[in-house]
């Protein structure tokens, strides 16, 4: 048994509901869908979103993705700006038994909950938000998604210093929907769209 | 029969973890105990403190401490019963019955191997023999032979030789068997037995039919404790992670050895600590799932102790746990989404183990129309669902402000970084009225920033802020 669990617990290894590197998977509305390399939200990388502030449908962005990722796998919230409603969740198919939130008291707490949600197969996406992240601090981060293979998002404030990633979002607001400026994307520049929500 | 017998010689030592040298354990201002540095130079047990000092100026010394000693002699019985069902436990270690045709490692040489490297790997400092009756393996044991005599092997002989100081007389006995011109225990085995008990009473025959194997065993088996429980005290207080660690490591590989002969498990585990200053401190660690890897439980325990900043040097260490009945499955590999629930919930225990049970939510619904009611965020439980699924969903928000935020009122509109517009509403709350009644209006309302608001407003005009539709 020991040899198997091991190999299990192992990151990295592909067990049907977790997806390798490079996989992407839709993020429900084929516009941005599109304009994302592979054509969604990549895996084993860790999104970098700038909100320019709560409540302009940011999460209305991610919520399609993370109702899907929770029928089969598990979500990890690490310390949300408020509390979320279990209401909208379920209305949204979001599996609530599948949704773990964390609130962590330190900014290393913070950190270490990330990566060990990102590094563990039994966690199908990440979901954080720091008010401050440094650039070392993110790297690690995303060294940890790109060997866990799994999703990984982060909310920081707008005027946030630029980290390096991979795929980097600004989101402003538009009546009934959200603009998507496409900051940074390795490898397909693309401009800005609307998505309605 | 076979009995094994287990001898701790340093026993009032051993209870002091990381002791400095030279060392000595007094009670009632003799030495009982010291350890190899001191011995050389010249400390012994019997002598005064002053003597002592007198030897070795550089001689720490601590007070025996009876009651660490009989806990480190219950760990040892437990450990024990993983090697035998029958278990004695005397105040300077344990003798352990097999029977001839059946142990569960074979043949006695083995037996012995086993016992000394199960004994070993607890760190234990141990004499040990196996010898057909209690009374012989115990001698044999006390006075370091570790010999291996089977009733096949002349073991009556090999006894005759040893020295009558060896047997568990009172002094008065030794005394007059020195008197006599008797030093070897063959020579009382020769004497008459009527003769024996006229001139030293029936005790020294006793000890005598006990040794050859004349009368039955009388001693109790020990029956085990339903919870493990394993304390270890410093000499000297520590304040460096590393060395509490290290003695932890020794309690943590104990337990798991009780735990896997008693085929248990943990789900609850609670680490005490006590401090220079009187004070203590204990860390409850409860599991989402039932653990026995020591690997596991190590890092379980290292998680929880990593943030730990002691109020001062720590001077001892305990670890408490209950031993639950094992109930998991080793075979769950037919059945893929189980596993998967094992792996997450071990998940779950890394989190509690280093943010606190409190840290880590879920979310269940609740049956009430009031929005700060109807979300709850619950730490863990097995057992918890997320709550039915309602069959009305009206539209709320995704983040909830609880408490609501009270929003300033300029000329009888709202202001929430701006003027607010109102998008839908009013929607009617009125509820409670068995514990905290509300009415309430609720809009949608956006501001000029384009965020979605959820505000309401009361009967007395006053607005607030519920929640953000993200």
């Amino acid at each position: 048994m020991r040899p198997l669990t091991d190999a299990l617990e192992r990151a990295g290894v592909r067990q049907g509901m977790t997806a390798a590197a490079g996989v992407a998977l839709s993020t429900g509305f084929p516009d941005l869908d599109r304009c994302l390399e592979g054509g969604g939200w990549p895996a084993g990388t860790l999104i970098e979103l700038r909100a320019t502030r709560v409540g302009i449908g940011e999460m209305g962005l991610l919520l399609p993705f993370l109702s899907a990722v929770s029928r089969s796998g598990r979500l990890l919230w690490v310390a949300p700006p408020y509390k979320p409603c279990a209401l909208t969740l379920t209305a949204r198919h979001v599996t609530l038994d599948h949704l773990v939130v964390v609130r962590p008291r330190t900014h290393k707490e913070a950190l270490w909950t990330v990566s060990e949600g990102l590094l563990s197969p039994a966690v199908g996406a990440v979901v954080t938000w720091f008010t401050d992240l440094r650039e070392r601090e993110f790297r690690a981060l995303q060294r940890q998604a790109a060997e866990g293979g799994q999703w990984g998002f982060c909310f920081l404030p707008r005027d946030h210093a630029a980290q390096p990633a991979r795929l980097r979002l600004i989101l402003e607001p538009v009546p009934r929907g959200v603009r998507v400026i496409f900051a940074r994307q390795a490898g397909r520049p693309a401009g800005p769209l609307t998505v309605t929500i | 029969m076979l009995w094994l017998a287990v001898v701790l010689p340093t026993l009032s030592l051993e209870v002091f973890a990381s002791r400095p040298a030279p060392f000595a354990v007094i009670e009632d201002a003799v030495v009982v105990a010291c350890d190899d540095q001191a011995r050389a130079r010249g400390v012994t047990s019997g002598l005064s403190v002053g003597q002592a000092c007198a030897l070795c100026p550089s001689l720490s010394w601590r007070g025996r401490d009876r009651q660490a000693e009989a806990a480190l002699l219950e760990g040892l019985a437990s450990l024990a019963y993983g090697l035998s069902p029958h278990v004695v436990a005397r105040p300077e270690g344990v003798l352990l019955r097999f029977t001839d045709q059946a142990s569960p490692v074979g043949d006695p040489q083995r037996l012995m191997a086993h016992a000394e490297a199960v004994l070993g790997a607890a760190q234990y400092v141990f004499t040990i023999a196996v010898a057909p009756t209690a009374a012989c393996a115990w001698l044999c044991a006390r006075g370091g032979l570790r010999s291996l005599w089977t009733a096949r092997d002349p073991w009556r002989q090999g006894l005759r030789s040893l020295p009558i100081s060896h047997l568990p007389l009172g002094t008065s006995v030794q005394a007059a068997c020195q008197a006599l011109g008797l030093y070897e225990i063959g020579e009382l085995l020769d004497m008459p037995r009527a003769g024996l008990i006229r001139r030293f009473g029936a005790g020294l025959v006793q000890v005598l039919e006990d040794l050859m194997g004349e009368r039955a065993p009388t001693e109790p088996f020990w029956t085990p404790a339903p919870q493990f429980r394993r304390r270890l005290l410093f000499a000297f207080p520590v304040a460096t992670e590393t060395a509490l660690w290290f003695a932890l490591q020794r309690i943590i590989g104990e337990w798991v050895t009780v735990l896997q002969a008693r085929a248990a498990c943990a789900r609850r585990v609670t680490i005490m600590l006590t401090y220079e200053d009187r004070s203590a401190g204990s860390q409850v660690l409860t599991l989402a799932r039932p653990e026995r890897e020591a690997p596991v439980l190590m890092r379980l325990v290292r998680e929880r102790l990593r943030d730990l900043r002691p109020p001062s040097a720590i001077v001892a260490v305990a670890l408490q746990s209950p031993l639950e009945r094992a109930e998991m499955d080793n075979l769950p590999l037919w059945r893929d989404g189980q596993w998967y629930e094992q792996g997450f919930r071990g998940f779950v225990d890394r989190l509690h183990a280093r943010l606190g049970h409190d840290a880590v939510r879920f979310l269940s619904l609740q049956a009430d129309h009031r929005p700060e009611r109807a979300t709850v965020e619950r730490p863990w439980s097995p057992l918890c669902g997320a709550g039915p699924r309602p069959c009305f969903m009206p539209e709320r928000p995704l983040w909830l402000l609880d408490p609501p935020e009270r929003l300033a009122v300029v000329g009888a509109a709202p202001q929430c970084r701006g003027v607010l517009r109102f998008l839908q509403g009013p929607e009617r709350l009125e509820t409670g009225w068995w514990d905290g009644p509300v009415v309430r209006d609720y809009f949608v309302a956006i501001n000029p920033h384009q965020e979605r608001l959820w505000v309401f407003r009361t009967p007395q005009s006053e607005w607030f802020l519920q929640g953000y539709f993200a």
